[in-house]
């Protein structure tokens, strides 16, 4: 595509990629490890998850923040870069919204 | 593109008079047939009426079924209705409302608004939305006619095995889910990959993605959803269907299958689902409301990103519906915790909307009613939502009437009422008469009434222990009057319906006047449009255009803006870029067909056909569904004698493009992305049967040995190597180079599944065995798509037909063969990189 699109939406919509896999990291990991081919005695490993928690929170927070520096910088806004702000607002809030049960939650059954 | 002018925007409208035959020659060029040929069109506003008219149909047809089902549940222990007829009825009640309604009316309504609203002449595969309709209308009502055979599914809208399979459905009633549903749903694939290559690349010049309208967003976005939710469903249906009629045990517990597979499938397209038809409406309501109040919407950029964000959250909701089941805690969570999370996307659109008709001039007319009426509906429904996504309450309600009144308080209010407001707004775009203000306030109270009358007792009688899907109870139950009561208020929003319906009728049948913008509303599909839709393609600086530019309209109609004729002497539109929307190509467009028709009839045919196992019929339309299509691609990419043309405004364009610049390579991208995601559901299923298992492979099971797959993957490999290499030798080559490839990739095949021959694979006898044939399967129905293309491609180049500003054909078929090579090495690593996992 002559405008770079794919690369542009991807760089916009990151932050959400990022919520999907941590969302999708953390159930499978829930799932794979509280069945016979993964099993973990004690259930799904929080260490495991709180760290890939942590880190797509600090990766998101980057991205927003980064995106607010350019459109500070820049005379010429790029809707990208407000979408990529906004959306790692909102990701930060779901992040954090399904790390909660990471947690509390404990065992498999 | 070349631009005479450093700055385009200045030569622009054009002062130039125009030549004297230019619009003569536009108009006989896209001249909609008139009489019975007016079937054979395929221009996107007449397939767009079609499509819109048919799903209405099916919401009566469909409708008629509710009333027949709260007439049954009226009264106490009712044999009006016998039970297995009731199971058919609730049914495809649910089918034909969420299959042959919801979704097909969102993308009716897009396929025939957007092509003006994004200033386009129309969308850049008109033939594929035809045979999208076609295929849709032709399948859906016979697919509907099986009720009145006592054919009709019966196994509930979401078919849950173990009850839709063999051993407690024997008959044909869920083989017409599975392969009716199945095939509509490619129809909705096809209509999603028009609208997303549509959005992005045939955008009026200068409508940035910035500016874009909030609903061209929102329907690129339910394309996007649309081509990731549902392959999962599509390859839930091929399994079903594979165990019933192949006895491959995917789901049954005993053979190592699991019923939860399908759930997780069905899910994973079904809760999307829900936001693939209520995005549409979301989108809708962000463009009537700036206009209702004549205000621009409050928070716009912020409400676009919120809906990037619905699309993606919703995917990490699907088994909130399968709280029941015994998944795991932490997994539960995940998804409660998601289903909340979305809702404050969704909350903020709903406070933009709130901000905009706050600050404007709001004026009460029939569009505002039932925008309101949406929201407050839809509030409800949503509330109701964040109650079901709270584990243990859920488990109090699941699958009692609670749920069938939460569900239609989302899908009625976020859904039809957006829909009704839609068709009062728009309905002037017809014929240029509005429908009657005096009906539409009776109409509107029939309608909410009888929609909160019917459906907010259903609360009650859930929270009161009835069961949804029940025909009947008995007196002691105390449900009596609450049903009485849903009973009264569906009949009166049956009536608020047919008012509707014989004033729409009334509406249409008015002389036909000239549309004007009778709303005074800011976006381009109130432009003067043909058949040609505008007369000139309007340049746009503003995401408000008919509000910032007021001499817009009569510069368009003047034919003072870009490409105020045929400049190839067949249609075309202006392709610019997806972002920055400049011009970037002159994109040909097809022309009316009955190839369309012909294919959709055989594709319907092939399938309905395959479902009564009328073997040879079937073998004939499938016959009949391949010639067509293939006779349909032949008269494609052909070249014109113009190899430049200049479309106005000190710009010259090329005619056509190739690569990735192209629209054509971007249709076949998105179509090869729904087929990897199908290939992955496949594997998906792979890792749930080994995960399960104690010991992978099970006992009596095993691997091939290492050198078939090896062998299979460097055939694999050589076939794409060699039809890389078929384009950079000279051209009398090319055929043989594809023909070398062909036999390759063929070989590959072959070594696959001897190598799994030699282990002795056999599919009925166990699901991780079943699951590998599958994949092995699916690798076949690929190579079958190789074995059509690569001949197809030699005849072409045979009949020097592939040049270098028409390689399209070509582009194509390389990738999907560069696709099959990458899925077949995938399903490798999938197989064997699992094991060595699991060690």
């Amino acid at each position: 595509m002559s405008d770079h699109f794919l690369r542009r939406a991807t760089g916009a919509a990151l932050p959400f990629l990022i919520w999907a896999a941590h969302f999708g990291f953390c159930y499978i990991v829930a799932a794979a490890q509280c069945t016979p081919g993964g099993w973990r005695p004690a259930g799904p490993n929080p260490w495991l998850l709180g760290a890939v928690t942590l880190a797509a929170l600090a990766v998101c927070a980057w991205i927003g923040i980064a995106a607010h520096t350019r459109l500070q910088a820049s005379s010429r806004k790029e809707f990208t870069d407000y979408v990529a702000g906004v959306g790692a607002v909102l990701s930060i809030i779901a992040i954090v919204w399904t790390g909660i049960p990471v947690l509390l939650v404990r065992g498999c059954a | 593109m070349t631009t005479r002018d450093a700055d385009m925007h200045d030569s622009l409208p054009s002062p130039l008079p125009r030549p004297p035959l230019e619009l003569t020659r536009l108009e006989e060029v896209w001249e909609t047939p008139r009489g019975w040929r007016f079937f054979k069109s395929v221009n996107n506003t007449n397939i767009g009426l079609l499509y819109i008219g048919t799903a209405i149909l099916f919401f009566i047809l469909a409708g008629i079924l509710a009333l027949i089902m709260r007439v049954q549940l009226a009264v106490p222990d009712n044999d009006l209705v016998a039970a297995s007829t009731y199971n058919q009825i609730f049914t495809m009640h649910g089918t034909v409302m969420m299959f042959l309604f919801a979704i097909p009316i969102v993308e009716a309504i897009a396929v025939y608004l957007l092509p003006n609203m994004l200033g386009a002449r129309d969308l850049p595969f008109p033939r594929l939305s035809a045979y999208a309709f076609w295929c849709y209308a032709f399948g859906g009502l016979a697919f509907f006619c099986t009720l009145f055979w006592g054919l009709a599914p019966d196994g509930g809208w979401f078919m849950y095995p173990p009850l839709t399979g063999m051993k407690y459905s024997p008959g044909l009633n869920a083989d017409f889910w599975l392969l009716g549903i199945g095939f509509i749903e490619i129809s909705a694939i096809a209509g999603a990959i028009e609208l997303i290559v549509g959005i992005l690349f045939t955008r009026a010049p200068g409508m940035t993605l910035r500016r874009m309208p909030v609903y061209a967003w929102a329907m690129l976005v339910v394309g996007v959803m649309i081509v990731i939710a549902f392959p999962a469903v599509i390859a839930g249906t091929a399994l079903l269907e594979l165990e019933r009629a192949f006895n491959m045990p995917i789901f049954e517990a005993e053979r190592g299958g699991d019923p939860l597979i399908w759930q997780h499938l069905f899910w994973f397209f079904g809760h999307p689902e829900v936001y693939i038809i209520f995005l549409p409406a979301a989108g809708m309501i962000s463009t009537m409301i700036p206009t209702i109040a004549q205000n621009r919407l409050v928070g716009r950029n912020v409400i676009v990103v919120a809906l990037v964000g619905v699309g993606i959250f919703s995917f990490g909701l699907w088994a909130h519906h399968m709280f029941t089941s015994g998944l795991g805690t932490l997994e539960m969570t995940l998804i409660s915790a998601a289903s909340m999370a979305v809702a404050i996307p969704t909350g903020i659109q709903v406070f933009g909307w709130i901000a905009t008709l706050w600050s404007g001039r709001v004026t009460m007319n029939a569009p505002t009613l039932f925008m309101l009426g949406f929201m407050f509906i839809f509030v409800l429904g949503g509330l109701t939502g964040v109650m079901v996504a709270v584990v243990p309450f859920d488990w109090q309600v699941h699958d009692t009437y609670f749920i069938v009144a939460h569900l239609h308080y989302v899908l009625i209010g976020g859904m039809v009422f957006p829909v009704f407001a839609a068709i009062y707004y728009w309905i002037p775009l017809i014929n240029g008469n509005t429908l009657s203000e005096k009906w539409a306030r009776p109409i509107f109270w029939l309608l909410f009434g009888g929609f909160n009358i019917s459906f907010f007792p259903m609360h009650i009688t859930g929270l009161f222990g009835m069961p949804r899907r029940v025909y009947t109870y008995s007196h002691e139950m105390g449900w009596d009057w609450l049903n009485m009561i849903s009973t009264v208020g569906s009949f009166l929003f049956a009536l608020g319906i047919l008012g509707m319906i014989v004033d729409a009728v009334r509406t249409l049948r008015r002389p036909t006047k000239e549309v004007g913008n009778p709303w005074n509303a800011a976006t381009l599909e109130w432009l003067p449009s043909e058949d040609y839709g505008n007369r000139s393609i309007p340049k746009i600086t503003s995401s408000d255009p008919l509000w910032d530019q007021p001499t817009l309209s009569q510069e368009v109609a003047d034919a003072r803006h870009y490409l105020p004729n045929t400049a190839t002497g067949r249609r075309e539109t202006i392709a610019t870029s997806p972002a920055s929307a400049k011009p970037s190509y002159l994109m040909i467009l097809p022309g009316d067909s009955w190839l369309t028709v012909l294919g959709a009839f055989g594709t319907a045919g092939f399938f309905l056909l395959l479902t009564v196992k009328a073997m040879v019929l079937a073998f004939i339309c499938g016959v009949i569904a391949i010639g067509s299509i293939i006779a349909w691609l032949w008269q494609s990419d052909r070249s014109v004698p113009q190899r430049e043309v200049d479309i106005g405004g000190g710009i010259t364009l090329p005619v056509g493009a190739v690569g990735t610049a192209s629209h054509s390579w971007w249709g076949t991208f998105i179509m090869l992305v729904v087929i990897g995601l199908i290939y992955s559901s496949f594997a998906y299923v792979y890792i749930h049967t080994s995960m399960r298992l104690q010991i992978c492979p099970p006992p009596g099971a095993s691997l091939p040995d290492a050198i078939w797959t090896w062998l299979n993957v460097g055939l694999l490999l050589g076939g794409s190597a060699l039809v890389w290499l078929s384009d950079r030798v000279k051209s009398s080559l090319t055929p043989w180079l594809l023909v070398a490839a062909l036999v390759c990739t063929t070989a590959a095949f072959g070594v696959d599944v001897h190598g799994w021959k030699l282990v002795h694979l056999d599919g009925t006898k166990d699901a991780w065995s079943a699951s590998i044939a599958i994949l092995l399967g699916f690798q076949g129905v690929m190579l079958f798509v190789l074995l059509l293309a690569a001949p197809y491609l030699c005849i072409r180049a045979w009949r020097r037909l592939i040049k270098p500003e028409n390689r399209a054909t070509r582009d194509n078929i390389a990738l999907i063969w560069h696709y099959v090579t990458l899925q077949g090495i995938a399903g490798v690593l999938v197989v064997r990189g699992l094991l060595l996992v699991m060690e």
